[in-house]
């Protein structure tokens, strides 16, 4: 039976060391405590030597190598043995012994060898801080064909908070990029191939998932090989609370991460938890449109294909399983119906392309969505049975539009509110919004943030979705998805076919208290407002 | 401060010179025909014995500590072996004459005192008396082991096995030992025969024999103690302090007539040359001759003189003359004995420290091959004789010892299955009313006392029928309630007896005794000399002879003045001795405010950490009364704290207030003083005023309804009503006058963390004194926590306060900073 | 064999844990010296109901149905054929606990059980001569009536003169005159029972309150309602002397004596601990009981108490929990008693209910509370089947109108408590109370009234 030669644990804190040199080759037969290879650490180097006497069956790690702590690096057994490396191809599973060290459970290395890619390394995107998820790669310093040495600049990244250069770990051809400049990469993802010219190789996971700027991308931008990307699953551990509120929220069936902290040092306490379960549901922070968005990754992003398995199970995050119990809250107790309309987009398109070409007046990145938010913002405050929250059987009518506009992020959906939205300029709902967005990626974005909505706004358009059926976030009584643009034929007066931009709307509403006529010329409102949009600049 | 002595500036003033008279030096000098004449032939030859059966029972030992076997069996001891070898003929004069009414006290080197103590009570005792003595003690169970092997049917030979096998088991750390293996090499003791702790702490027992003198006379038991230490004790200052607390001028000037005279007890000083390896004459001592030292402490020279101590008869001889002037009361004695060790002050001492030949020139005089000599010489016995005792001395040995190593036989105390089994004897947790049955010595009715009756004329609660503060001068108080528990047992207990520093005149440097002194007699209450070892260390041995006491020290901050007497004798001696010996000792400690740094320190946590001590801070009238009721019922060393702040206070909490009649409040129980739902604070002593007024604002400013809880007591400590507070408030603060660091309340808030772990909406705060001195009174409110921190830590670190602003810095990082720079 | 587990007892709290731990997979062995069910089946709670609720029924006849136009004469109760059918109850229910037993494959051992010692193999207990080991024990061995120190009393009860709960049970003849020593849960049913049947009960309190700590104003309106059927109450009342069965008695008035056929001792219950070897292990107890965290573990690891052997409130409900509770930990399972909110009821005629905190444990503990009260005629039900019924329930609030306690006198109180020690136990506040549609008409709408007129 086969065994595993795994990366020793050198010192409490090193996660990972340098296999500096093998000692042994494949097929040699070892004895025990024999030195099999040698490693180093940040602070020393160290032999390793062998706990299992057999013949080396395979090294699965060439020197030189940065190698995680536990992994594995080489097979010991008997030869011709059949055995199953980590992450190999489903073939070899049958002959991974139960004693074996169980390869699944361990940590595979962050380049671990996919199977056929013994003659190339991936080069990761590195984890720059302790809270980083993702890092943009801003230029390429090398190009395919580049020969790279060790510690040469190969290319610039940015985070949230710094740029960074990444310097080479391995030698060797540049063989392929993965991702372009100005896209979004998770930590750990593969974004380049190193090795010997002519070398096959195969990239793990889907081709490198970028995140693309705008907030509606796909949440499948994120999806990296498994064995890369950290879990972004929520325990209540995570949350700073007192025991005794941890126990209260228990007892209640509350998610205590919903609470807002009040206590010392910025602790959830028992008062919170109380003050939780007091509040309407409103207060809860994801809002259930989340499942309009494409959220749910297709399986090509999110299979890993370098593992052996045929699915993956993780928990799944705390916002993911608010949204999941918001979403089929407001199914269950809402009478829900989806209006569909266009209108004609011709004058915000018009618009857009204006301010687009007006940098000097800091209207360059205002966006359809922007415009969209703005007429909705101005036609909401003439709807206060839509610009409302239905909260047992009180209605609660705003005078103002506190409008959520729905943020796709990696971990899902938040909803983050324009506070007296109708009082905002264009320029301003536009900045916000694009605030609310950043907030939103880096986690920075708080509770406070996301209560209080009147109204919603989602915006699938870029995605091309022609229409929909938005889910209302209760307490608010409607909720508008904002689809693409097609071109449909309209005749003129004249007689003649004309071809314009329509953009969709689909006005979703709780019927229990907004009839269908109110909901259709609301939607209508918001249509005219689009059509004539340098009107209502005005208002 | 007696105003019947005048201090005559006439007198005074006078010159003059003092003549220290002579201090004879080995001035022995009997016949041996006059011995023989004596003593007769079997008691010489029993000398000769006893003499042989100390070294031969030493030698057994060292050998199984430094050899592993002994005799042909194999057996290694671990323990401390501080050996006797070459100092025989002293102990076993020392002891000849003693009856079983004497006590002896020794120290880490006192088995040789303790064999012929026990050989001099087996000769002694009538039979029927030993056999009782074998038969209850720790209800047989050693006589059990002895007699299954001694079938001689002899009782004293019988004794002797017992003796042997007793102290050979405490040795060992067997459950048989005679104090259960829980003893050791030195400390081991067997009252039965008038054996006395043996202490490890030098000189330790000096203090605790002039207790146990004090004891006898107060309570005009028969008998004299003799208190045996070294050469190397007399450079200790409790020592000082016990030989001048021995020979106070008040008992021949101010006690009453039937008990004047210093106290019954021979300070016995072996000088064996040598404090371990420091050479006390010539290197670490200025006496030149020990026996000097009794010219400095009375005019009598405490009767001192030197004894050769290697002839058993002038030690015998010396002995004799001076329990004669004990029982004239003109004690005590000081006497100084020669004599050598041959081995090192213990098993590792390579004796690096001296000669070969010096050791070979006493060993040429060693003391049993001398006296043997003269006894072969003087026909008493011929050498066979000495062969034949000498082999039967070590065939007894070894038969004794193989019992003992026996694990069969001889097994250990089980803690793996009794969990109690070394805890269980730290205290004795019984309720004696009165520890004699005679009519207390007082000198009027209790009645007609003057305090008793201006206290009759307080108001009992400190609010009126209106609910308005009494006036203090006019509100019963917390010096009051502790009088009246006091004189209630004065009249109670008759072996009753209080002392420390201004007690009587004065009535206490606090007024707690005002009207004691016109009450109670000078032998039941008196002036203590400004020795707080002296004082503590007296209450323990008065307590373990079997009498109550209560000593005072006058402020918290002199508790490291006696900080062996209280952490090393009376917390332990209970349990060393395996529950055979009772503390019950009430030790008033006030803790101080006001007088700056060395006056005014709470060191509660310092007695709540060690183990065998009760530790009381009663901060009401009512739980002063109760606990002090409690503690002066009780059987264990209760440290007794008393706030100087509160001596004033009235009875603000218990309605009806303080009951007149007898109560107790059981040591141990917290009390709620206030109930609430929000937070609980648990106070120690005084600053449950300053929780009570923190409660007070936090219900009218920010709708907090505090529970306070007054600990009452450290040690026990009831954690119920705690907890169940903590579960129904689910914060908790803790407050105390101690140092932070350190403090007791630090180990209550991690027990109530683990205990209600779940029910906890923020962590247990301790707020106690910054880790300073004590300052001036003008800075106090920096140094004793105020109520204005209870809100400062509320806020800070359990449940912010609206708009409340902090003023003392209750932060994390304020913590991590002052703990780093250990402040 | 060693067992997984070890039960001592066989009562409501024993039997329990056995078949909880049975049907989780242990191996259990459960021993009972008496009558599988314990005190609550055999000499407690059941038979009491059953002879309360034949009282009622003679109750209904004897006069009772007069307000409700049904008239019965010639109504009469036979107490040994009341008896008898109680016998037959309890037999029927004790002989369901053994099929339990039996399919919880837990071997039930007939013996008194006595604990030997505890070491690396787990604990020790002998029965009937024979030892059994176990992985844990489960101590269960309830409680015994207290019979206090008054003089000539233990005679009494040695002749029968005076009688426990365990023997009044089995009297066949209803005495004359009764002597009810102990106002409390025990001592006020039987009293029902016998003034309903016909027997002069007198009931000797010591404290100045019957029903316990039950809430004050529901204590003095039963006193008031028995009183008026002839009860006699004698309140802050010491009972001095036993002497055959005449009682001397001391109070306020001076000394007198009572003199009567049978005294009932009434005077409260203490846990069962002498002679079980609990000594043995080092168990800790206090005040005769075993003394257990929330978790039910004593102070000896894998030792476990339930019931009322830990003397923490002595009634077969709680049992019940503490025995799951107690399972549950063995199991790896984590779980915590909740004391909080522990239904009690008087089964008099009107049951008294209660749970939670009372007026006076909340003043007590200092809690911030506030008190609802509202009349059961509220109830259309009520007003229907309670002619000249006065009842009322009371609520318990916290601050954020959070039910904490609650209690109710009137018919059928024992039936509508469990909501409100759901309430508690869920942490309801009025507005959520008041959501839940009770169906009408019942009485228990009464309780979403109250709970609905504090919503604003």
């Amino acid at each position: 039976m086969a065994d595993f030669i795994l990366m020793p644990q050198m010192g409490v804190s090193e996660e990972s060391a340098l296999l500096s040199e093998w000692k042994v080759k494949e097929g040699d037969v070892i004895k025990l405590e024999q030195p099999i290879f040698a490693l180093e650490t940040g602070k020393s180097s160290f032999e390793e030597l062998a706990k299992y006497e057999g013949t080396v069956l395979k090294i699965l790690v060439p020197a030189g190598e940065e190698v995680a702590v536990g992994a594995p690096v080489a097979v010991i057994g008997k030869p011709g043995e059949q055995f199953a490396a980590p992450g190999a191809a489903p073939a070899a599973v049958e002959a991974a012994p139960a004693a074996a060290p169980a390869p699944a459970a361990v940590p595979a290395p962050a380049a671990a060898p996919v199977a056929g890619n013994e003659d190339v390394n991936f080069i990761l995107m590195p984890q720059m801080g302790v809270s980083e998820e993702s890092a943009l790669l801003s230029e390429w310093k090398v190009k395919e064909g580049d020969v790279i040495k060790l510690e040469q600049p190969i290319f610039a990244l940015e985070t949230g908070k710094s740029s960074f250069e990444e310097l080479a770990k391995y030698e060797g051809t540049l063989l392929k990029i993965l991702v372009q400049p100005g896209e979004e990469v998770a930590v750990g993802a593969p974004v380049a191939v190193v090795g010997k010219p002519g070398a096959s190789f195969t990239v793990p996971g889907a081709a490198p998932a970028a995140v693309s700027a705008p907030a509606a991308a796909p949440a499948a931008a994120v999806a990296a090989p498994v064995a890369t990307v950290a879990a972004a699953s929520a325990v209540a551990g995570d949350v700073c609370a007192s025991p005794r509120a941890k126990k209260l929220a228990a007892e209640l069936g509350l998610d205590i991460s919903q609470a807002i902290p009040t206590g010392p040092e910025g602790r959830i306490i028992e008062r919170d938890v109380k003050t939780l379960k007091a509040a309407a549901p409103a207060a809860v922070v994801a809002a259930p449109v989340a499942a309009t968005a494409p959220a749910v990754a297709p399986a090509a992003a999110v299979a890993a294909p370098a593992a052996a398995a045929e699915y993956t199970e993780e928990k799944i995050s705390r916002i993911r399983k608010v949204i999941a119990d918001n979403m089929h809250k407001s199914l269950a107790e809402m009478a829900q119906l989806t209006l569909n309309r266009t209108f004609d987009a011709t004058a915000i398109l018009e618009m857009r392309k204006q301010m687009k070409n007006a940098p000097e007046l800091g209207l360059d990145k205002v966006t359809i969505n922007d415009l969209v938010l703005y007429a909705v913002a101005k036609t909401l405050v003439e709807f206060p049975d839509i610009n409302a929250n239905f909260i047992g059987d009180t209605m609660r009518r705003f005078t103002h539009a506190q409008l959520g506009v729905a943020i796709d992020t990696p971990k899902g959906l938040l909803v983050p509110v324009l506070r007296d939205a109708d009082t905002m300029s264009l320029k301003a709902i536009s900045a916000a919004v694009k605030d609310y967005a950043a907030a939103a990626k880096d986690g920075s974005l708080g509770a406070d943030k996301m209560q209080g909505g009147s109204f919603t706004v989602t915006n699938l358009g870029n995605l091309g979705i022609e229409s929909f059926t938005p889910i209302i976030n209760p307490p608010q009584t409607a909720i508008l998805g904002v689809c693409g643009t097609m071109l449909r034929p309209r005749q003129k007066a004249d007689g003649s076919v004309e071809f314009y931009q329509a953009m969709g709307l689909s006005l979703t509403f709780d019927h229990r208290v907004v009839d269908g006529a109110p909901a259709a010329k609301f939607l209508k409102a918001v249509a005219d407002k689009l059509e004539k949009f340098n009107l209502i600049l005005a208002l | 401060m007696p105003k019947s002595q005048f201090i005559d500036p006439a007198e005074i003033r006078k010159p003059g010179v003092v003549d220290l008279g002579k201090i004879e030096l080995n001035q022995y000098k009997k016949s041996f025909a006059e011995e023989k004449k004596l003593y007769g032939k079997d008691a010489l030859l029993g000398i000769y014995q006893d003499m042989q059966f100390i070294r031969e029972f030493e030698t057994m030992l060292f050998q199984v500590r430094t050899q592993k076997h002994y005799n042909g069996i194999d057996y290694l001891y671990t323990g401390p072996a501080h050996l006797y070898t070459g100092e025989e003929a002293q102990a076993v004069g020392m002891a000849y004459n003693l009856t079983k009414d004497d006590m002896i006290f020794g120290s880490h080197r006192s088995h040789g005192e303790v064999l012929a103590k026990g050989f001099n009570a087996i000769r002694n005792l009538p039979e029927k008396e030993l056999m009782n003595i074998m038969e209850s003690f720790f209800g047989g169970d050693l006589l059990r082991v002895v007699e299954k092997y001694n079938k001689s049917g002899n009782v004293r030979d019988l004794a002797l096995d017992y003796l042997l096998y007793g102290f050979m088991a405490e040795l060992f750390g067997r459950a048989n030992g005679f104090t259960r293996g829980l003893g050791n090499s030195m400390h081991v003791f067997f009252l039965p025969f008038g054996i006395y702790p043996n202490n490890a702490i030098v000189g330790g027992s000096a203090g605790i024999s002039v207790g146990a003198a004090l004891y006898k006379k107060v309570n005009k038991k028969p008998g004299m103690v003799v208190c045996n230490c070294g050469d190397g004790a007399m450079a200790r200052g409790p020592v000082w302090e016990a030989l001048n607390f021995a020979s106070m001028d008040q008992y021949f000037k101010l006690w009453d007539k039937e008990f004047k005279g210093g106290l019954p007890v021979i300070f016995h000083c072996i000088n064996n040359g040598y404090g371990m390896g420091g050479q006390t004459r010539g290197e670490t001592m200025a006496y030149d001759i020990a026996a000097r030292i009794g010219s400095g402490v009375r005019p009598d020279a405490l009767h001192a003189e030197r004894i050769d101590g290697y002839d058993p008869l002038a030690v015998i001889d010396a002995f004799k003359r001076k329990r004669e002037i004990l029982a004239k009361n003109e004690g005590p004695v000081f006497l100084e004995t020669v004599t050598y060790r041959y081995v090192g002050h213990s098993a590792t001492d390579s004796s690096s420290y001296r000669t070969q030949e010096e050791i070979e020139a006493w060993r040429e005089q060693d003391s049993i091959a001398a006296f043997r000599a003269k006894l072969v010489k003087g026909k008493i016995a011929g050498d066979d004789a000495f062969e034949g005792f000498n082999a039967d001395i070590k065939e007894r040995i070894t038969r004794i010892m193989k019992l003992a190593i026996d694990e069969q036989i001889s097994p250990r105390i089980d803690p793996a299955n009794e969990p109690d089994a070394m805890r269980k004897y730290m205290l004795s947790n019984e309720h004696v009313e009165k520890f004699d049955d005679r009519k207390p010595d007082v000198t009027m009715p209790l009645e007609e006392n003057s305090n008793l009756k201006k206290i009759q004329g307080k108001k009992r609660f400190g609010y009126d029928e209106n609910g308005k503060e009494v006036s203090k001068l006019m509100a019963y108080n917390v010096r009051d309630a502790l009088f009246e528990a006091i004189i209630n047992k004065f009249y109670t207990d008759p072996t009753l007896i209080a002392f420390g520093e201004d007690n009587r005149d004065w009535g206490g440097a606090y007024g707690v005794y005002r009207g004691l002194t016109e009450a109670i007699p000078y032998h039941r209450f008196f002036n203590a000399p400004i020795s707080e070892s002296a004082i503590v260390a007296a209450a323990c041995g008065y307590a373990l002879c079997g009498g109550r006491a209560i000593p005072e020290l006058m402020y918290c901050d002199f508790l490291g003045c006696a900080g062996d007497e209280v952490f090393n004798q009376l917390s332990k001696w209970q349990a060393m001795s395996a529950g055979v010996l009772k503390m019950p000792v009430v030790l008033r400690v006030s803790v101080g405010a006001k007088y700056g740094a060395q006056h005014a320190q709470d060191w509660t946590s310092l007695c709540a950490h060690i183990p065998g001590l009760k530790v009381c801070f009663p901060a009401t009238p009512y739980d002063a009364k109760g606990l002090m009721n409690a503690a002066l019922s009780g059987t264990d060393p209760v440290v007794f704290f008393e706030s100087q702040k509160l001596y004033d206070t009235a009875e603000l909490f218990h309605e009806g207030g303080v009951p007149e009649g007898y109560y107790e409040v059981a040591i141990g129980e917290p009390d709620v003083k206030r109930v609430g739902s929000d937070l609980t604070i648990l106070s120690i002593g005084a600053t449950l005023y300053p929780a009570m007024k923190a409660a007070k604002e936090m219900s009218e400013k920010y709708g907090i309804e505090t529970e306070v809880i007054d600990a009452r007591s450290l040690v026990p400590f009831n954690y119920d009503k705690l907890i169940e507070s903590v579960k129904k408030t689910g914060r908790l603060l803790l407050i105390s006058d101690a140092c932070e660091r350190g403090s007791f309340l630090n180990d209550v808030a991690a027990n109530v963390t683990r205990m209600a772990f779940d029910y906890l909406d923020a962590p247990p705060v301790v707020v106690g004194a910054p880790n300073s001195i004590s300052p001036c009174p003008e800075l106090e409110s920096f140094y004793y926590p105020q109520a204005s921190w209870v809100l400062d830590a509320v806020n800070e670190a359990i449940l912010p306060l609206p708009g409340y602003t902090s003023q003392m810095n209750f932060t994390r990082v304020e913590k991590l900073r002052r703990a780093k720079l250990g402040i | 064999m060693i067992y997984d587990v070890l039960v001592i007892g066989g009562g409501p709290a024993g039997y329990k844990a056995a078949e909880r731990a049975g049907h989780k997979g242990m191996s259990v062995c459960l021993f009972e010296g008496r009558s599988l069910g314990g005190v609550c089946l055999n000499e407690g709670c059941v038979p009491t109901k059953t002879l309360l609720y034949s009282a009622k029924i003679f109750d209904y006849a004897n006069g009772g149905g007069d307000h409700y136009g049904v008239t019965v004469t010639g109504a009469k109760i036979d107490h040994a054929a009341v008896v008898a059918r109680k016998d037959k109850v309890v037999k029927m229910l004790v002989s369901g606990v053994a099929m339990q037993m039996k399919g919880a494959k837990v071997n039930v051992v007939k013996a008194q059980a006595k604990v030997l010692g505890k070491d690396a193999s787990g604990i020790t207990v002998e029965a009937n001569g024979e030892k059994f080991v176990g992985k844990k024990l489960i101590i269960a061995s309830g409680s015994v009536a207290a019979v206090p120190p008054i003089p000539g009393l233990k005679e009494a009860v040695a002749s029968g003169d005076a009688l426990t709960n365990r023997e009044i049970l089995a009297l066949t003849e209803a005495p004359k005159k009764l002597i009810v020593l102990g106002g409390g849960v025990i001592g006020l049913e039987m009293a029902s029972y016998f003034n309903s049947i016909g027997t002069e009960v007198v009931v000797v309190e010591m404290m100045d309150r019957i029903g316990g700590p039950t809430d004050i104003e529901m204590s003095e309106m039963l006193r008031d309602i028995y009183a008026k059927r002839g009860v006699k109450f004698m309140l802050k009342t010491k009972a001095v002397a036993v002497k055959g069965s005449a009682l001397t008695v001391e109070n306020a008035e001076g000394t007198s004596e009572l003199k009567a056929d049978k005294i009932l001792v009434a005077i409260g219950r203490r846990a069962n601990t002498a002679d079980m070897g609990y000594e043995n292990i080092g168990l800790f107890m206090e005040r005769g009981a075993v003394k257990t965290d929330d978790q039910m573990k004593t102070n000896v690891s894998d030792v476990y108490a339930v019931g009322d052997v830990n003397g923490k409130s002595m009634l077969a409900h709680t049992a019940y929990r503490e025995a799951e509770v107690a399972v549950n930990v063995i199991n790896g399972e984590n779980d915590t008693m909740d004391y909080s909110a522990i239904p009690a009821v008087i089964y008099t005629n009107p049951e008294v209910s209660s749970v939670g905190e009372t007026e006076e444990t909340a003043k007590n503990k200092g809690l911030k509370y506030r008190t609802v009260k509202m009349p059961l005629l509220f109830s259309g039900r009520y007003i229907a089947e309670n002619e000249g019924g006065n009842g009322f329930i009371k609520l318990i609030l916290d601050q954020d109108d959070i039910v904490i306690g609650a209690c109710i006198i009137g018919n059928p109180g024992s039936e509508m408590i469990f909501g409100l020690a759901m309430a508690i136990t869920r942490k309801l506040n009025c507005a959520e109370i008041s959501k839940v549609v009770f169906p009408h008409p019942t009485v228990g709408e009464v309780f979403r009234d109250a709970a609905l007129a504090q919503v604003k």
